[in-house]
This record gives C-alpha cells, sequence and structure tokens, in this order.
C-alpha cells in the first residue's frame, strides 16, 4: 500500500469526494457542448460566468467558516448545472444572482455539503424564475422555434414536430436541458463511472407515465407520452439533479419512493398547466419530503428474523457431557 | 440456501502475495531474553498466577490457572525463572499484570504423555484437554474453545464449519497451514465433529487459494462427513454471521449466537491447536504470525513463541530492509482492516495477536476526513445491511436511544463502511467503538449485553 491512514482500516478505496464530483462534471459535459455549440458565445459565457461565481461565492464562505471546502469541486458542479438549466438569453447579471443564491443560502448556510435540504441549482433557477419570471422563460435564441415543444403544446394545444428533433435537441429550451440523447449519454457516463444507479429515474419515469397516461391529455398516445418525457427538462431533472447524493434518500426502496414522486409531482404540476418548469419544482417538493424518507425508511439489518427456538441466554449451562 | 457469499462486502487489495508463498518458519527466543505473559489474553476471568517470582517453571508449564468460567489456562513457552509478575505495557498501549519469564535457552519441556488415538478417547477427556491446554478462538475472538463448546452442547449442532478463509487482507498463516498441514486441520475438525456426533463438517475455503482447495478436496473426496466449501472471496467472508450465511443459508443477528441456529465455527487455526492439545497433550504455546509489509528484509510466516516482544519477533525474522527507521514506517498489529496502530514494539505476541504489518507508506498529508456527502456506499458496502451513515449522525448528536433503534448494535467493526467512504470518516471504528460504549448501558440495550461480554 502506498497511502495509509490514522485509523484501521489502513487501506481505503480510491475515490473521494473531489473525484466523484469531477466525474459528475464529465457526464455534463456532453450537455454544455451542445448548448454552447447551439447557442454560441452568450451561453459560453453565462456558464462560465455560474461555475466561477459559484467557487467563489463557496470560496468566500470558506474564508468566513476558517474551513476550506471548495476544493472538493461541487461548486463547479453547481454553478455547471445552473447554468445548463438558464435560458439561452438570460442577462449575465441573473446568472451572478442565480449562482450565489445558490451557494450562500442553499448550501452553505444549510451547513455546508451534505447538509442542504434542496437542490442548490434547483433551488436557485426557482428564485429567478420567481424574480425574473419574464425573462427566464424567453426562449428565442438560434435557429428554432421561439418556443419550446411544451410550451407549444399549451399555447396551441398540439404539438407537430418530430420526435427526433427533439430527441437530438434540436428544439430551444435551455442551455443545456433539450438534447435528451446527450442527457443520456451523460447518464450512461455516470452509471459506468459508478457515481449513481438507475432506481430513481426509472422510479421516475415510471411515477410520471402512469400518471399521464390517466391524468394527461392524450391518454395512451405514444407520440405524445414520449414528448411529454422528452421535453420540460425532464430528463435531465431525474438523471442528474435528482441523483444529487445529499438531497435525495439514502436507502434504495426511499429512492423508489423518492423518484415516483418526482414523477408524480411532475404529472400533478402539468397537470396544472405550468409545462415548461414542471420537473423542477417537482424535484424540489420531492426534496423536501427527503428527510421523512429517511426517517421512516430504514433498512432491516441481517438477521433480524425471529428465531423459534430461542435459547434463554442467562442459563447456558456449564458441565460435562458424555 | 447455500449462496457461497452475502450481500454487501468489499474487496480491498489482498496484499498476500507478499507471504503466501512462505512456509512456516520457526523462531525462538534467545538464552536471557524475557517472556512476557499478560493474565489476560482471553475472554472471560483473568487466569490468577499459580508460580511466584523465583520459581523455575518448563516450557509448557502452567503458569496461570484459569479463573472460573468463561477463562483460559496459561502456559510458558520456554523454560527459566519467573523474574516477577508486573504490570506491563502491551501492544495496544495499556497495561496489564503479566508474568515475566527468562529464557535459560535451555527448552527443558514438561513430561508429555504419549499421544493419543483420537478413536480412543471419550467426549469428555478431549474436552478436559482442549480446557487444560488453554485453546482460546485464534481468528481474534479469544473465547475459551472449551468454554464455546460446552455452550453449544445443549443445542442441536448439525453444521461445524472449519473457517479457513482467512479475508483479512495481508494474513496467510491460515493459507500456509491448509497447504503444509491439512491433515492437522482435517484432525482438528474430526475433533470437533466427535463432540458434535450429529453435524456434517465443512471447511470454508475462499476462491483465490487454489492450491489449498486442490489440497483439501483431495483429502477429503472419499470423506462422507467432511465437505470443503469454495466461498466467494469478499471481505468480511471471515466474519461469523457471513460466513454461517454463505455456507448454510441461515442467518442470525448480533444478539444470537450462532448454536441457536445449529451451526459452529472456528477458524482452522483453533483446530489446529486443538488437534495439538488432544492428541499430542500440547499446551498452547505457539502461533503463526504473518509478518509481512514491504518495509520488511523478510516478509512470512512465523511459528512463534507466546509471550516474545513484537521488536524481539521482527529482530529474528529478519529485521527491516535499508536499515529503515521505525519511526519513519508505519506498523500495524493485525491485518490492514482491522489491525491497529503499533506505536511501540514492546508488547507481547498474546494468543490473539495475528501478525504484523511493517510498511513505508506514507500517512495522507492532510488529515483528510471531509464532510460526508451522503452519497450512500457505506449502506452498500455493509454486509449486516446496516445504515452507517445514520449510525455516525447518531452518534455525532449523543443519541443512545436512536443509535440502539438504528440497529446500531449490530455492527460487527468489520471497517467496510470506512474503507468505501469517499470522505474518508473513519465510520467503523467510531460506530463500533460507540456500540462498545453502549454495552455499559444493560437497560437501554438488553440483550447485547448479555452476549458480549466486556474483555
Amino acid at each position: 500500500m502506498n497511502r495509509t491512514y490514522q485509523h484501521a482500516p489502513f487501506q481505503r478505496a480510491g475515490s473521494d469526494t473531489a473525484g466523484i464530483m469531477a466525474a459528475v462534471i464529465i457526464a455534463l459535459l456532453p450537455c454544455a457542448s451542445f448548448g454552447v455549440y447551439k447557442y454560441g458565445r452568450h451561453a459560453a459565457i453565462l456558464l462560465g460566468i455560474c461555475v466561477a461565481v459559484c467557487v467563489l461565492s463557496e470560496l468566500l464562505m470558506d474564508l468566513i467558516m476558517r474551513r476550506l471546502t471548495v476544493l472538493d469541486y461541487s461548486a463547479v458542479v453547481t454553478g455547471l448545472t445552473l447554468g445548463l438549466l438558464l435560458p439561452p438569453k438570460c442577462p449575465y447579471l441573473y446568472a451572478v444572482i442565480g449562482s450565489i443564491i445558490a451557494i450562500i443560502p442553499v448550501k452553505c448556510l444549510f451547513g455546508g455539503i451534505g447538509r442542504n435540504i434542496l437542490n442548490p441549482a434547483g433551488t436557485a433557477k426557482c428564485m429567478l424564475l420567481i424574480l425574473f419570471h419574464h425573462d427566464m422563460m424567453q426562449f428565442a435564441g438560434g435557429a428554432y422555434s421561439d418556443l419550446p415543444p411544451l410550451l407549444v403544446l399549451k399555447e396551441t394545444g398540439e404539438f407537430t414536430g418530430r420526435l427526433t428533433d427533439v430527441l437530438l435537441g434540436r428544439v430551444s429550451g435551455n442551455i443545456g436541458t433539450s438534447s435528451a440523447l446527450l442527457i443520456l449519454i451523460g447518464a450512461v457516463i455516470l452509471m459506468l463511472l459508478g457515481i449513481t444507479d438507475a432506481v430513481i429515474p426509472i422510479s421516475a419515469l415510471a411515477g410520471f407515465i402512469v400518471f399521464w397516461i390517466f391524468f394527461g391529455h392524450h391518454g395512451l398516445s405514444p407520440y405524445y407520452l414520449e414528448l411529454e418525457v422528452l421535453s420540460g427538462s425532464f430528463l435531465f431533472v431525474i438523471f442528474f439533479m435528482a441523483q444529487d447524493y445529499t438531497t435525495r434518500p439514502i436507502t434504495r426502496k426511499g429512492r423508489i419512493l423518492y423518484g415516483i414522486l418526482i414523477g408524480l409531482f411532475t404529472g400533478i404540476i402539468r397537470f396544472l398547466n405550468h409545462p415548461e418548469n414542471a420537473a423542477l419544482y417537482a424535484l424540489l417538493a420531492a426534496n423536501l419530503c427527503t428527510k421523512i424518507i429517511d426517517a421512516r425508511i430504514i433498512t432491516k439489518p441481517f438477521g433480524t428474523q425471529v428465531v423459534a427456538r430461542r435459547q434463554n441466554m442467562e442459563n447456558i449451562p456449564y458441565h460435562h457431557q458424555e | 440456501m447455500a449462496k457461497l457469499s452475502f450481500s454487501g462486502g468489499i474487496r480491498p487489495a489482498s496484499g498476500k502475495k507478499l507471504t503466501i508463498g512462505n512456509p512456516i518458519t520457526d523462531i525462538y527466543p534467545e538464552k536471557g531474553e524475557k517472556l512476557y505473559y499478560p493474565l489476560q489474553q482471553h475472554i472471560g476471568n483473568p487466569a490468577i498466577p499459580v508460580v511466584e517470582a523465583g520459581e523455575y517453571v518448563r516450557a509448557g508449564q502452567l503458569i496461570a490457572a484459569q479463573d472460573g468460567s468463561p477463562s483460559s489456562n496459561i502456559h510458558s513457552a520456554v523454560s527459566g525463572y519467573v523474574r516477577e509478575i508486573t504490570q506491563t505495557v502491551l501492544a495496544d498501549g495499556t497495561t496489564a499484570p503479566c508474568i515475566v519469564i527468562e529464557n535459560d535457552g535451555m527448552y527443558l519441556e514438561i513430561l508429555y504423555p504419549a499421544e493419543s488415538r483420537l478413536d480412543l478417547l471419550s467426549r469428555q477427556m478431549i474436552m478436559d484437554s482442549i480446557e487444560k491446554a488453554g485453546v482460546v478462538g485464534l481468528g481474534g475472538s479469544g473465547m475459551p474453545t472449551h468454554f464455546k463448546w460446552y455452550s453449544a452442547m445443549n443445542s442441536r449442532i448439525d453444521t461445524v464449519i472449519a473457517n479457513g478463509t482467512e479475508c483479512e487482507p495481508y494474513m496467510t498463516s491460515n493459507a500456509r497451514r491448509i497447504i503444509e498441514n491439512p491433515e492437522k486441520v482435517l484432525e482438528g475438525l474430526q475433533i470437533m465433529l466427535k463432540i458434535f456426533p450429529q453435524a456434517k463438517g465443512f471447511i470454508a475455503i475462499s476462491d483465490d487459494q487454489p492450491e489449498g482447495i486442490r489440497i483439501l478436496q483431495d483429502m477429503t473426496k472419499d470423506n462422507g462427513r467432511i465437505f470443503v466449501k469454495c466461498l466467494k472471496s469478499r471481505y468480511p467472508v471471515g466474519s461469523e454471521r457471513q460466513l454461517i450465511y454463505a455456507i448454510t443459508g441461515r442467518s442470525f443477528n448480533a444478539g444470537m449466537l450462532p448454536y441457536e441456529v445449529g451451526c459452529l465455527a472456528d477458524n482452522i487455526e483453533t483446530l489446529c491447536t486443538v488437534r495439538q492439545a488432544v492428541i499430542a497433550h500440547e499446551p498452547m504455546i505457539t502461533r503463526i504470525l504473518t509478518v509481512t509489509g514491504d518495509a520488511l528484509a523478510n516478509p512470512g510466516n512465523y511459528r512463534v513463541r507466546l509471550g516474545m516482544t513484537y521488536g524481539s519477533v521482527l529482530e529474528k525474522c529478519g529485521g527491516l530492509k535499508n536499515q529503515a527507521n521505525l519511526q519513519d514506517l508505519t506498523c500495524i498489529d493485525g491485518g490492514s482492516m482491522r489491525g491497529r496502530r503499533l506505536t511501540h514494539l514492546q508488547g507481547p505476541v498474546l494468543k490473539t495477536s495475528c501478525g504484523m504489518i511493517f510498511s513505508d507508506a506514507r500517512d495522507m498529508d492532510s488529515e483528510n476526513e471531509s464532510a460526508c456527502i451522503r452519497c450512500g456506499r457505506c449502506l452498500d458496502v455493509c454486509p449486516n445491511r446496516l445504515e452507517p451513515v445514520l449510525l455516525y449522525n447518531n452518534l455525532l448528536a449523543g443519541n443512545k436511544k436512536a443509535f440502539i433503534r438504528h440497529y446500531g448494535m449490530e455492527c460487527c467493526g468489520c471497517g467496510c463502511c470506512s474503507y468505501v467512504c469517499p470522505a474518508k470518516i473513519p465510520l467503523s471504528s467510531r460506530i463500533f467503538r460507540n456500540r462498545d460504549r453502549l454495552l455499559d448501558y444493560p437497560d437501554l440495550v438488553g440483550n447485547y449485553a448479555r452476549r458480549f461480554p466486556k474483555r
């Protein structure tokens, strides 16, 4: 062994927090690159601003609290995620405000990494939507139609685009969340690197699809079901943001429930006619349920079944036998 | 039924290549060297000295008698004069009363009776031999073997297991035993089977010991009562509950003992020592240690006399290579998963010692523990399906009741959670220590306080 530790065990697994965050950044790069390709310089600068301001905010909090946590790259992940959620022509100032909100109140003031209740990037986007709603819903930019598919559906009652366009991201939307294919590629990278498994996304898909079959406006129509799944940042939320370690339940059963809740809440909010950001709000609502899921769903340890015949411990006889 | 493995667990670097090819070598203390025998090298009551300072003892002579039950006899490994009975510092830093014997280099032994034949011995004679010889569990537990077997006699034991899996990294003494003395292992198991006549015997071996598997399978192929079970090599497959589950499919929790599910497991080193005690009437005076590590001149498996200091063992097996300085090295008593840091080498080899690692690995530069990110990997690897992060939060909050409610008392201290934690939090040692501390509150922990006697 070439490294050792103060306490047993004296060998440890190789990965550390910075390594995990680096893997997430790598998995987000396909979406980020495509976003920059689609929307050009403005998007690239937005991503850069988000990452930089997040890192600087965490550095500021570190200086105040006299510790050093910024080196674990989690601020970079938050910044990148927030950047990918922004609309393509978002004013730079809003990106700065959002990044500060994501790090200082939502993450650091709750106790830092591992202690926050809400997803930082998601909450920041949500705050921006509340404060600057009109600007945050401007998707015009690039060579695509003015509105993303779900908003077209909401305005006109139908959508006539091709699903392949939606899959490949040739529609308008946020910087990084419109290409379903690249999101899936990133998700596969994450799973292959051992960072997450597919429990939450599959539960969320199941929850949403079942709900939408019953309550969606188009019943079992595969075209509309696929459209709903592939748009509105739903895939980005369930494959990346819902997999954030800190805000998801820690047990497997808990995660299944959490995924189903995200799917269900997305369905409900879309049913109530807020399609574009429904997945985001659903994520935040499910985040608020994580604590109670963790408190109630505890794994049953090995060997805790009742044994029919139990020896009475106090009367262990000590006598000789032939 | 038998799945040959269990859920959870890890696959650390085994480190066994350093010593797996080295045959067991005897090393002896030299003339004039002092040997130290703590009165408690086992679970239970400390033994009571039966010799005084100035008395001459022979190798194999009883020097401390067991006191009640559970307890264990202690014998001298050399001949010489008892110098004193005094407080001595042990390897883990605690002090304990020890009988100090000065080796006169002559190795005069007590008179040993002729070897017995197993088929002529009765069960009572076998149990008496084991009790007299002071055999304790050599897989690290230190439970007096006769006490363990007596306790099991009231249950219907149908499965008896010889644990040769040796899942602890860097330790190879079991593996070498299987290669060099398989007949002793089998005889030890047959002795156990004689005590439990309704049982079938299994030798558990992990699948990274191909030579050992082949040897044992050859020797047992016509045996209708002993079977070789090749378990998937995963740490901690040798842990009692996981071992029994892997072989029989029966599971039980930490508040229960194996005989409650009809099983009994013992390390093969214990069984070899039992064989020596029953057949050759030899008391427990030697122990095989794996002395290993990349800083050693001659890593290997050494049969040492109990009572030698670790420093003496190191010197006699060739010392460090390149005149390295001990202060620069990492010295570990035991394996790399459950061992302890050695701060000095003056502690004596106990019955429960299993080896030493001397490595020039550097400590991590910064004290590397960072914040828990709730990744959940500790849950994935816990062999007992506990939630280490939850238990850790309970213990940080000082919440005893929550710790117990979340099954903290089930922790076996294997170290898997600490191994895998990306934030490098020493979860396992802290949770296990907290669990140990809670044994002082029998009203809170109930059954567990009875099940786990304090050492």
